[in-house]
């Protein structure tokens, strides 16, 4: 039996999907400090012009760049794998498919949008592009990608980060791009904080100021700020991963797919596989597409959606996002929401439209589910990966109960051999699991129950 | 929580040690493991704003929080953060008034 299916260069997609032409209620749009919808020329000094443009487009379909693709070719089309051997070992009848976006030189999704945002970049007139990183996986994929337009790139990695992934500093160095612990003496912000602070192990939130500071006050004006996921562009262009699945299963004459899983923090690798299969569902499709997240964070599966207030003294305009409540209830409970979850405004959407199903996993089951892939089909996965492996497993099994032949379709977002420290951490015993009752969910859900709702944001098909 | 913010303040330094500073957890937004020392050290006067979201399973953060911070504290942490692009504007502006005073 054939494992792997693979398209040719030439099947390979030609244009992206922009679910923003098709979701059948208008998304509620981000506002300005001044309280207003933003608008382009607001964030010309931060991108450029053409990727603001597909920030804000409503087009269905867009061209993707012959010389884009001629960089894609280089890892694209990643091939779609039966995984056999685990549907053996889970003994259902389940056939699981999988992208495996692993095999890309930064070893995850990431290039497949840092490769079109240096392109655009380039041709735009940007010289050098900036951007903040954690572990260093996008930063490594914006790295290679500049690295291959002969674009500077700057990095500033959040300093405990810098400290705990020398190798992925050391890709991004290889790549030429220049790696900054965060925050440095290189901009105010960081200046500002290290004053404060000398031995801050620094944050997401100081390195992203840093990076955007950076590149708005190059005098040349030819320095662009890039990110990796959340935006409406870099949804955009992860949509090549669905469509290629799309294409690979059509090729093998697979006719339905029952279920479509992956990881969702910032959305990028979700949006990326689902998105195909969510036009597909607006047209009447019956699939169950799932985003999963860790159940510590069960921001997307125990919240309510609900506006809730932008400051303590409810001067801002309310913000449409799921929140368990903005008040702070007694323990356990807590007033996260999806704005804290960071996704993507397209991803949230979708799940007020009940396009999508999240699903909230359990630390300890996403390491075993990631164990028993590792020992049946061999790739051992990113721990952000073994969230999609874990929920994928559940189906399995849940397909073996009911004696069905589900076809589920998972994305492999990234392998995980600079992660293994996560791997350790399981094997000596230190990571804890604790589901949150659901009584006190109830409890944090009646104090917001009075929370006013957003008006039109749903269709009601779902 | 506005029963208890009436009953006032924290206890203690918020940067004190804790016994749970050493306890490990990924980070999602990092994508590494932590540890609770560095969740709650943040920046500024805060801890990292998902300090809630990623640990009120191991123990009890909550009490933590009430024992460390004001409620006025409490609730600007809490406080749903804005949209990527609305906070990037934000930054672009901070960068703009620091430059004309500068």
């Amino acid at each position: 039996m054939s494992v792997k299916v693979f398209l040719s260069e030439d099947e390979m997609p030609r244009q992206w999907y922009n679910l923003a032409a098709d979701l059948p209620s208008p998304m509620n749009p981000p506002l300005g400090p001044d309280g207003k919808p933003i608008g382009p020329e607001q964030l010309a000094p931060v991108f450029p012009m053409n990727l603001i443009e597909q920030e804000v487009s409503t087009k269905r379909w867009i061209d993707i760049p012959e010389e884009v693709l001629g960089i894609l070719y280089q890892w694209r089309p990643t091939p779609l794998h039966r995984a056999v051997r685990l549907e053996q070992a889970l003994g259902t009848p389940a056939r699981i498919y999988y992208k495996n976006e692993s095999v890309s030189p930064a070893g995850s999704h990431k290039p497949n949008t840092a490769v079109p945002q240096a392109w655009y970049n380039k041709q735009f007139g940007t010289k050098r592009i900036t951007t903040e990183t954690g572990a260093g996986q996008w930063g490594s994929a914006l790295a290679y990608a500049c690295a291959l337009l002969g674009l500077e790139c700057k990095v500033f990695m959040v300093r405990i980060s810098f400290d705990q992934k020398p190798f992925r500093k050391l890709m991004m160095q290889t790549w030429g791009a220049t790696c900054i612990a965060s925050p440095s003496t290189e901009t105010k912000a960081g200046r500002d904080i290290l004053a404060r602070d000398p031995n801050t192990p620094g944050s997401l939130g100081i390195a992203i100021s840093e990076a955007v500071e950076a590149a708005v006050t190059d005098p040349s004006g030819k320095s662009r700020y890039a990110l990796g996921s959340v935006l409406n562009h870099v949804l955009l262009h992860q949509t090549i991963i669905g469509l290629e699945a799309k294409k690979q299963l059509q090729k093998i004459g697979v006719k339905k797919v029952d279920v479509v899983i992956a990881c969702a923090g910032g959305g990028s690798n979700f949006g990326g596989i689902a998105f195909p299969f969510v036009k597909d569902k607006i047209e009447g499709a019956q699939i169950e597409i799932v985003p999963v997240e860790p159940a510590s964070c069960p921001t997307m599966t125990k919240a309510d959606f609900v506006y809730d207030h932008g400051d303590t003294a409810k001067m801002t305009p309310l913000l449409p996002m799921h929140s368990l409540g903005h008040d702070f209830v007694p323990p356990p409970i807590h007033a996260g929401g999806l704005r804290y979850h960071g996704i993507a405004p397209l991803i949230s959407q979708s799940i007020v439209e009940g396009l999508v199903t999240p699903r909230a996993v359990h630390q300890i089951e996403c390491y075993e589910s990631a164990l028993l892939f590792a020992r049946t089909e061999g790739i051992i996965v990113a721990p952000e990966t073994a969230h999609a492996v874990a929920a994928t497993i559940q189906e399995a099994r849940k397909a073996k109960a009911e004696g069905k032949e589900k076809t589920i379709l998972f994305n492999l977002s990234g392998h995980g051999i600079m992660d293994l420290a996560g791997y350790d951490k399981y094997f000596t015993g230190q990571l804890q699991d604790y589901e949150l009752p659901d009584a006190e969910v109830r409890k944090a859900m009646s104090a917001i129950k009075h929370h006013p709702k957003p008006a039109v944001a749903k269709t009601g098909k779902w | 929580m506005s029963d208890r913010s009436a009953a006032g303040g924290p206890s203690g330094p918020s940067d004190a040690a804790t016994p749970e500073d050493g306890q490990p957890l990924h980070c999602r937004r990092l994508g590494h493991p932590v540890t609770f020392q560095y969740c709650r050290s943040g920046s500024g006067d805060l801890p990292c704003a998902r300090i809630l979201d990623c640990w009120f399973q191991t123990f009890d953060v909550a009490e933590y929080l009430r024992s460390r911070y004001t409620p006025e504290q409490i609730d600007r942490l809490l406080r749903p953060p804005r949209d990527k692009l609305s906070q990037i504007l934000d930054i672009v502006g901070a960068v703009r008034r620091d430059r004309a005073e500068g």
